[in-house]
């Protein structure tokens, strides 16, 4: 169990690495679901320590696997709206601070 | 205490007198233009009225987070005439003289709330209705201040929010730790028992940017002159005496303790302040600029009033009436010039002549001539200062402001004759007798305060007719300096060379409002803080700070 | 008698059903939308007045209990975010239709009224959450809707809503692995379960941070606001209202449900500290940023940031003793903000809509038709800088009491010097109605006048606020058990 335990911290470190260092939305994208895996991977673990077996854990991974996929789905949406304009460390916010749009 | 339906309907006045300004501004956008600038000066009439109340009536609001009390104290009724008087009679003239602009939403709106706030703080009776009071006050008059919309006034406005927001949030502080001494009371004889050093220093830099005292005062004289007449007659009339009413309610009840450190510096700079101000305000052309000069000179000698009034037994009680004269006799006099000038501005020919004639009255009255109010002002600050045993250094400096005060006067005069003013209304008067206001404001400055203070000791003094004589003199040696740099115009230049060795007093710090933002290093640094790495690191460093401080004295 | 617990199921059921209904016929979008905003108002009113009348309430939904069951607590708190989320939400619905349709900055219409009724909803289900991983699913729901509104605005909005994307489900996947944590620790999710067995130990220590981490990303405390400037500045002017007003405060809102529930035996000086100069730096930074701006909305979208610091004050003057002072002062100026901050993005969503650019220089010049808007904004300015008798100056109020009576002369100070950079910041932005400008090429655009009563009514909420101080106390007081 400790090996699971240490996967999920290692995980979640790559994932929070991956997110802040990568070069293409894609790729922020991606670390962001290591991200969550790592948790879900987590709550698991914690639902086989527990004496006796626990099903919540199970039931929040469930919910959680669903909003993953909404969140990834709502991210696609968007990446593919800006991807052809927008190189990833360019859009910075504060570059141009256009309040105009409506 | 009265009880019965006599003491129900005094409540009522009180309370309507708070509240009809609030009415006219709730009915205000659905009404004509013609009948919205009838709203300005009917909305100060029951205030007028509420004078006549007798003492102890009161009004509690459940309003905030501990109620709102208001009443008529003596205090109260001190402040209340002139300014329900000055508001009432300048609101009038605003509807007679600039139907466009009392017509307007935006003044009438701005203007009914400085009323509002106006009232609020002179009937206060606790220390958050005081406090509310001024601030709605003071942030509307901002408003009226910029409302002409030109580059000066904005520059104007920009100044005196910058300055009046110093004042704001040291009241603010000073009356926040008041409350907390008195844990949770509000009321104003619970709070000034634990008045101390630290904080009296905060109310008096409050009350003194109010008042425009000396080093406090750049704001006034760029701040009153730019707003419309009317507007400048209330700021410069009325508004400008919250600071000393702050000053009567929360300092003075328990100033005997400070007097000896606080009375002789504040004698001291209002004896600065009336003659620097004279010194600055006789080179300058614009009326409306110089009538601003001398309200910081008047409010100088308030300032030496405020610092007499501190201690206790006689010399308080002497400084004390002289500032209810003061409150009424400047008042009064000031606003019945600012409107002078709005009305000299707009009248031509004969009628011009008239209209400058009439500016004598209350331009002798500020110059302390024979048979004028300003005589009996005069005599209340010499029988103040006399009480306090003021040296004859200060007996001199006093003359010295009374001579400087009849100049800028003669000034004034001489300024307004024949130039045109600028700030001449366009919009032709409504009514039939478009100067009615004037010539009733101008009654007022004539007979209201020897009626209001007729049974007072210092006006048996001040009736007699050796004052009277005694008053001549100053008056005289104005003239005659006055007739000189006529004469010999050098004179003059040299003055206004004065000017440039004069030292600018003002507070340096506000000029850094007037940068305009640019490509600042600010930006800058905040552009890096968007970039990903940047924020990993923050994330990071955010979690392991929260980590530490929150396992950081935690027993595992 | 309709119980009250019938008011939360109205609350959370109502707008989800009429985002089915609006997306399914679009045609009906505005009368559903207005419509059944009208009853969430009521409905909200009701249940701040049942709180008043009977104190807090939890209930379970279908009768299933915790662990397995979705319990809701309805209390001062959440009642006080419920009101300021119908508001904000109803006004923002008049604003968005009643604006001109020629110019509109939504790209795909069809979208909006579902986004902004399913972020009304799950706002709602935020505010009445009781367990943290039902929590987490309305954060979620929330940051779907939000960003699907801001990417509606097309254009560069679209990179902002990315980036706001990238950072609010960073901070939810933060936040669940606390709750993780916790959950391996105690094997409880309920808050007020927790709040009974929750000690000082390690995994609750890392737990706390990583759970407080992720809800300052959310709440856009400095150093971590990267991503709000741009997103409200951006944002069609309705959504960045809510978003500004309430979803912002959602965040605040579940920090303090659980620094004073489950954390509250953690709340030592040491975070309490570094929280309240976190709020500190919030307040300074936002501020001086705000007044650096030169687009109305990103100054009021900095201002934001600014705002949001001075709740984070609570937590060091809480933890120096003045809980209840603290307490109600930080939220009061929380909701406060709320209603002036969606009063100013509407106001200035009807002024750059009639300027057609947001540019300040460009928005001098005759303001005829934009009156009640700036009427509107400077409301909620004077709101939002504490004057009285507004709600800011009683939030501020309270906070300097709370800090006087612990001798935080520091958190004073910030409180102080905050004011006067809002002051500054909001008179730039006034003063420029003052400027004469230069007319925009073909004239202004006529605004139907619901577009300035919208703001103006939330404005004037936002005043009255201050006037309601008595009862607002007396709602907080009926708060989260630690307090009162």
């Amino acid at each position: 169990m400790t090996v699971y335990l240490s996967l999920s911290g290692v995980l979640f470190l790559i994932g929070l690495h991956g997110f802040f260092t990568a070069r293409s939305l894609l790729r922020r994208l991606l670390a962001l679901n290591v991200l969550t895996t790592a948790v879900f991977l987590l709550f698991v673990v914690l639902a086989r320590l527990a004496e006796p077996l626990d099903p919540v854990p199970h039931a929040i991974v469930l919910t959680g696997i669903v909003v993953t996929v909404s969140t990834t789905a709502v991210a696609l949406a968007l990446v593919v709206r800006i991807a052809g304009r927008v190189r990833d460390e360019d859009d910075d916010a504060a570059a141009g601070p256009r309040g105009d749009a409506g | 205490m009265i009880s019965g339906p006599e003491a129900w309907l005094q409540t009522a006045l009180l309370g309507g007198a708070l509240l009809l300004p609030w009415l006219f501004l709730a009915v205000l956008p659905f009404v004509q233009a013609s009948t919205r600038s009838l709203l300005l000066p009917f909305a100060p009439v029951p205030a007028l009225l509420a004078v006549l109340l007798p003492e102890g009536t009161a009004l509690a609001l459940p309003l905030l987070p501990a109620g709102l009390s208001f009443g008529v104290d003596a205090t109260a009724r001190v402040f209340l005439l002139p300014a329900a008087l000055v508001w009432a009679l300048s609101g009038w003239m605003a509807a007679q003289w600039r139907p466009d602009q009392a017509g307007s939403p935006t003044f009438g709106a701005l203007w009914l709330l400085a009323l509002a706030g106006n009232l609020a703080l002179i009937l206060a009776q606790d220390l958050l209705a005081l406090y509310a009071g001024i601030a709605l006050m003071t942030f509307a008059a901002l408003g009226l201040v910029v409302f002409e919309r030109t580059p000066q006034a904005l520059g104007a406005g920009r100044l005196y929010l910058a300055m009046m927001l110093v004042a704001e949030l040291a009241l603010f502080v000073a009356v926040a730790a008041l409350v907390a001494a008195a844990e949770g009371d509000t009321r104003f004889d619970a709070v000034t028992a634990t008045l101390s050093g630290p904080l009296l220093a905060l109310l008096a830099l409050s009350f003194g940017l109010k008042l425009g005292a000396l080093g406090l005062h750049s704001w006034l004289p760029r701040a009153h002159p730019v707003a419309p007449v009317a507007a400048s007659a209330v700021l410069s009339g009325v508004m400008i005496k919250a600071g000393i009413l702050g000053w009567l309610r929360l300092v003075e009840p328990a100033g005997a303790a400070f007097a000896p450190v606080v009375a002789p510096l504040l004698v001291g700079l209002g004896l600065a302040g009336a003659l620097y101000a004279v010194l600055r305000g006789l080179p300058t052309r614009d009326p409306k600029v110089l009538l601003g000069w001398s309200s910081v000179s008047q409010m100088g000698l308030v300032t030496i009033l405020a610092g007499l009034a501190l201690q206790s037994g006689e010399v308080g009680g002497a400084a004390i009436a002289a500032i209810a004269v003061f409150v009424m006799h400047h008042g009064l006099a000031k606003a019945a010039l600012f409107l002078g000038v709005g009305v000299l501005g707009a009248s031509r020919g004969r009628r011009r002549r008239w209209v400058w004639a009439g500016l004598w009255l209350p331009a002798l009255a500020l110059a302390a001539a024979p048979g004028t109010s300003g005589v009996l002002a005069k005599t209340a600050l010499d029988l103040a200062a006399g009480a306090a045993g003021a040296g004859s250094g200060v007996d001199a400096l006093l003359y010295l402001t009374g001579v400087a005060s009849a100049l800028l006067m003669l000034r004034f005069l001489w300024l307004t004759r024949r130039v045109p003013v600028p700030d001449a209304g366009e919009a032709p008067a409504v009514g039939r007798y478009p100067e009615l206001p004037w010539i009733l404001m101008l009654g007022g400055v004539l007979v209201l305060p020897w009626i209001t203070f007729r049974d007072t000791p210092m006006l048996a003094v001040a009736a007699s007719g050796s004052e009277h004589l005694a008053a001549i003199v100053p008056l005289i040696v104005a003239l005659v300096i006055a007739a000189a740099a006529w004469r010999w115009p050098m004179a003059v230049r040299l003055t206004k060379g004065m000017r440039r060795y004069l030292p600018a007093m003002k507070l340096r710090g506000t000029t850094l409002l007037h940068w305009s933002p640019g490509p600042l290093q600010f930006a800058n640094w905040e552009r890096h803080l968007h970039a990903w790495r940047l924020i990993g690191r923050a994330v990071v460093l955010v979690t392991l700070a929260l980590g530490a401080a929150i396992g950081y004295g935690q027993a595992f | 008698m309709i119980p009250e617990t019938t008011g939360p199921v109205v609350l959370f059921s109502l707008p989800l059903a009429a985002a089915i209904v609006v997306f399914i016929r679009p045609r009906w979008s505005v009368p559903v939308t207005l419509g059944s905003g009208g009853i969430l108002l009521a409905t909200a009113l009701w249940v701040v007045v049942a709180v008043l009348r009977q104190g807090p309430w939890r209930q379970d939904i279908g009768g299933w209990t915790a662990p397995l069951g979705i319990g809701w607590t309805v209390d001062g708190l959440s009642a006080a975010l419920l009101l300021l989320n119908a508001s904000v939400g109803l006004a923002g619905a008049v604003f968005h239709a009643a604006r001109p349709a020629a110019r509109t900055p939504v790209r795909d219409p069809r979208f909006f009224w579902p986004l902004w009724l399913f972020l009304w909803g799950g706002l709602n289900a935020l505010f009445l959450a009781a367990d943290l991983f039902n929590i987490y699913v309305a954060l979620e729901f929330v940051s779907i809707a939000s960003v699907g509104l801001i990417g509606l605005a097309g254009g560069s909005a679209q990179a902002a809503a990315w980036r706001y994307l990238l950072a609010t489900l960073l901070g939810s996947t933060i936040y669940l692995l606390g709750v993780a944590l916790l959950y391996g620790r105690y094997a409880a999710l309920d808050v007020a379960l927790l709040a009974e067995s929750v000690e000082p130990e390690l995994v609750t220590v890392v737990a706390a941070a990583l759970m407080t981490l992720g809800l300052l990303l959310k709440a856009a405390v400095f150093p971590l606001h990267f991503w709000l400037p741009a997103a409200h500045g951006r944002a069609p002017p309705a959504v960045s209202a809510v978003l500004s007003a309430v979803v912002i405060a959602a965040a605040y809102y579940l920090l303090v449900r659980l620094w004073f529930g489950p954390f509250a035996p953690l709340l030592g000086p040491g975070v309490a500290t570094l929280l309240g100069l976190l709020g500190a730096a919030a307040v300074l930074w936002g501020g001086l940023q705000a007044l650096l701006q030169r687009h109305l909305k990103m100054l009021i979208a900095y201002s934001t940031v600014s705002q949001l610091g001075y709740g984070l004050l609570v937590f060091p003057l809480a933890a120096a003793g003045a809980v209840q002072l603290a307490w109600t002062g930080a939220v009061m100026l929380v909701v406060a903000h709320g209603l002036a901050k969606a009063a100013l993005f509407l106001a200035a969503g009807a002024i750059v809509l009639r300027h057609g650019i947001g540019r300040l220089e460009a928005l001098g010049g005759d303001q005829q038709g934009a009156v009640v808007a700036w009427v509107a904004f400077a409301i909620a300015s004077a709101s939002l800088v504490g004057l009285p008798p507004t709600g800011g100056f009683v939030g501020k109020w309270w906070l300097a009491q709370a800090a006087l009576a612990t001798g935080g002369y520091f958190w004073l100070a910030v409180l102080m010097l905050g004011t006067a950079f809002t002051a500054g910041y909001l008179w730039r932005a006034l003063q420029a109605a003052m400027r004469p400008g230069w007319e925009t090429e073909g004239g202004f655009q006529a605004l139907s006048p619901a577009l300035g009563l919208s703001a103006l009514g939330l404005a004037l909420g936002s005043a009255a606020l201050g006037l309601a101080a008595p009862i607002a106390a007396r709602l907080l007081d009926a708060g989260s058990g630690v307090v009162g």
